[in-house]
């Protein structure tokens, strides 16, 4: 069967980049909260909804007029369990550079060197705490998940950038 | 001798894979000998037995995150061979432009993001700063277009397999779905622009090439055999064809079936590395050596057999018989005829109509106990051997990948730039990033050669006649 390809809404000021495996189970948050967020702001052209496996440098060119961006990831929720919403600052010095990972502190470094955009940059950060093989969340991703998919609701609500409140 | 000294560098290196090079010097302090280990280990061959066939393109395009599609489609190839089926044309056209799309991406990445820090900044340059970043920094909009390039294949491969890593498409038989007209016409329109920045990178390297003639020729090259699948024009084929090899005088000294490889092709086993080293049997190990991939097809083949790609061939060609036949530094060269060969195939399918048919798979149950898919991935020969019961589960698995192949000509790569730039016990950081650019030249994908997992990663160390460790270069 054919997969959904990601797509994009045109011009936002805000973009949300949620990125994760759904193939490695709870590292498939981003996808999750991405997806629940594009369920919730429908058609509302200023906030972009970006879902893929992993943070691409392909995305830059899409987001380059963005104001702010929120970068949403699974973390390992060992020992602390609550979310976390913390400034991305861009930085490219030290830049471990493969092609297989990126930072979302260096995707934003990259961002202003390349483009001369340096947006409001949140990274929220989920705890998961079951990455093997598997497509499903455990229950206490799927709870963090959806109280993250709230809160930047909330966020985007309460800054005036989204015209969609909490339901 | 020098004091025992650690270097580290950071940022990490630009390979696609984990391992560590060790160069050993004699009493003089110069190079007695170099090795290049692959130090993880995966182990596909043993647990994909007991799976069913079916499920091979899916678990096996796993091994790697750059180039799933090759994974996917020799596995299919194999397959289709188990069931012993014939696809259907429309299947075939899209199975290989897929795989443009593979190569128009792997390419691009490799050449902007990997490979053009050391040729546009320099071997000795600010490692800080000789990256992808620098390059940002000195070209800003070639930088740009390189991005642009590696997105526009993976368009490709997402508009067939719906994502643009890991797609579900080729399966035993055909293809999971057939092509939109809407997509086909998408697509289209992105090729004036993938044609520029091709040719612009394509005159950058011919150029640097021109201007530093003499590193080239002096830069790990030497003769070994070339291997690449050819059509029946001798014309380069990275789909399907036959096996061919050539010695690096450019006699064609084995042109098989891929079913009939292992007549051909053994495999030899080193307790210092968990990669393979396979050879070309009649000549025994390590002897047999042969090399894959972009140089080694360009030297291999008659022609490309498209317009633009051939022009490039002619010139290119013209260089590779000066004395540069074997230089390692040409599979950057070749790499992007290559990526302009791609990008003329995958403008040829998509214009024409036959690629929106709707007959994408065959069905059939498996007749035979073996099955052989052999393609041309990015990194070279890439090859998938199932054997598989009468109820169709794998029973044996033998993957050979392209960084497989070139196994024992990377060591020997190795060993001559430590060779040529180590002496006294003596060294520098851009003599040890040239070792590193040595293995470079031919982007092994090191989670591919031992079919891993974690972070990338290389160690470079130098150890004096007694073992000692005298220096270390490690990128983490």
């Amino acid at each position: 069967m054919m997969m959904k390809t990601d797509t994009f809404i045109a011009s936002p000021t805000c973009w949300i980049i949620a990125y994760g495996n759904p193939q490695r189970g709870d590292d498939g948050i981003g996808r999750f909260v991405g997806e629940k967020l594009r369920r919730h702001f429908g058609h509302e052209t200023n906030v972009g909804i970006c879902i893929l496996p992993q943070l691409d440098l392909a995305l830059l060119e899409e987001v380059q007029g963005a104001d702010h961006l929120i970068f949403v990831d699974a973390r390992m929720g060992e020992g602390d369990k609550g979310l976390q919403w913390s400034l991305v600052e861009a930085e490219l010095n030290g830049w471990a550079l493969g092609s297989h990972h990126l930072k979302p502190s260096v995707f934003l470094g990259l961002l202003q060197l390349l483009y001369e955009c340096s947006p409001a940059a949140w990274l929220v950060s989920v705890p998961g705490s079951r990455f093997d093989f598997e497509e499903q969340l455990s229950t206490e991703a799927r709870r963090n998940a959806e109280h993250a998919a709230a809160q930047i609701v909330d966020w985007l609500w309460i800054n005036r950038i989204a015209n969609l409140g909490p339901k | 001798m020098t004091t025992a000294t650690k270097i580290t560098i950071n940022p990490i290196s630009r390979l696609e894979g984990h391992g560590k090079v060790t160069i050993h010097l004699d009493s003089q302090g110069e190079v007695d000998e170099a090795f290049f280990h692959i130090t993880q280990f995966r182990g596909y061959e043993h647990f994909c037995q007991g799976r069913p066939f079916e499920e091979m393109p899916i678990i096996t395009q796993r091994i790697c995150g750059i180039c799933p599609v090759s994974h996917q489609l020799a596995s299919a190839k194999a397959c289709d061979a188990i069931c012993g089926v014939t696809i259907p044309e429309t299947a075939a056209r899209l199975r290989e432009l897929i795989h443009m799309g593979q190569f128009i991406q792997s390419h691009a990445l490799h050449f902007f993001h990997l490979a053009s820090p050391d040729l546009l900044l320099g071997w000795d340059s600010d490692p800080a700063k000789r990256n992808v970043v620098g390059v940002i920094e000195a070209a800003p909009e070639l930088a740009k277009k390189g991005i642009r390039l590696r997105k526009f294949g993976q368009d490709i491969i997402s508009a067939l397999g719906g994502k643009k890593i890991h797609p579900a498409f080729a399966v035993p038989g055909g293809v999971t779905n057939a092509l939109p007209q809407g997509a086909r016409d998408k697509l289209l329109a992105g090729f004036p622009e993938a044609f520029e920045t091709a040719q612009a990178a394509l005159g950058i390297i011919r150029d640097w090439v021109g201007q530093h003639a003499d590193e080239v020729r002096g830069f790990a090259n030497f003769p070994s055999h070339y291997a690449s699948l050819v059509d029946a024009a001798g014309n380069i084929q990275l789909y399907d064809g036959d096996m061919r090899i050539r010695s690096h005088e450019g006699a064609t000294v084995a042109q098989f079936k891929p079913e009939t490889y292992l007549d051909y092709i053994a495999e030899q086993v080193e307790p210092w590395s968990y990669m393979k080293f396979p050879f070309f049997k009649p000549q025994g190990y390590p002897d047999g050596v042969y090399r894959v991939g972009p140089l080694a097809r360009l030297n291999a083949v008659d022609a490309m057999g498209t317009p633009k790609a051939d022009e490039a061939f002619q010139v290119f060609r013209q260089n590779a018989q000066n004395g540069l036949k074997g230089a390692s530094l040409l599979y950057h060269y070749a790499r992007l005829i290559e990526l302009m060969y791609a990008l003329e195939k995958a403008q040829a399918f998509l214009e024409d109509d036959r690629i929106c048919g709707k007959a994408v798979r065959s069905t059939a149950a498996p007749v035979n106990p073996e099955g052989v898919g052999i393609i041309e991935a990015p990194r070279g020969t890439l090859i998938h051997h199932y054997g598989a019961d009468a109820h169709g589960m794998i029973n044996k698995v033998n993957l050979i990948v392209a960084t497989g192949h070139n196994n024992i000509g990377m060591n020997r790569a190795v060993t001559l730039v430590a060779k040529a730039h180590i002496h006294n016990g003596e060294v520098s950081e851009g003599m040890l990033n040239r070792v590193e650019g040595a293995i470079r030249c031919y982007d092994p994908c090191l989670s591919c050669a031992t079919h891993a997992l974690g972070q990338m990663q290389l160690t470079i160390e130098v150890r004096d006649i007694t073992g000692r460790c005298i220096a270390r270069l490690e990128r983490a």
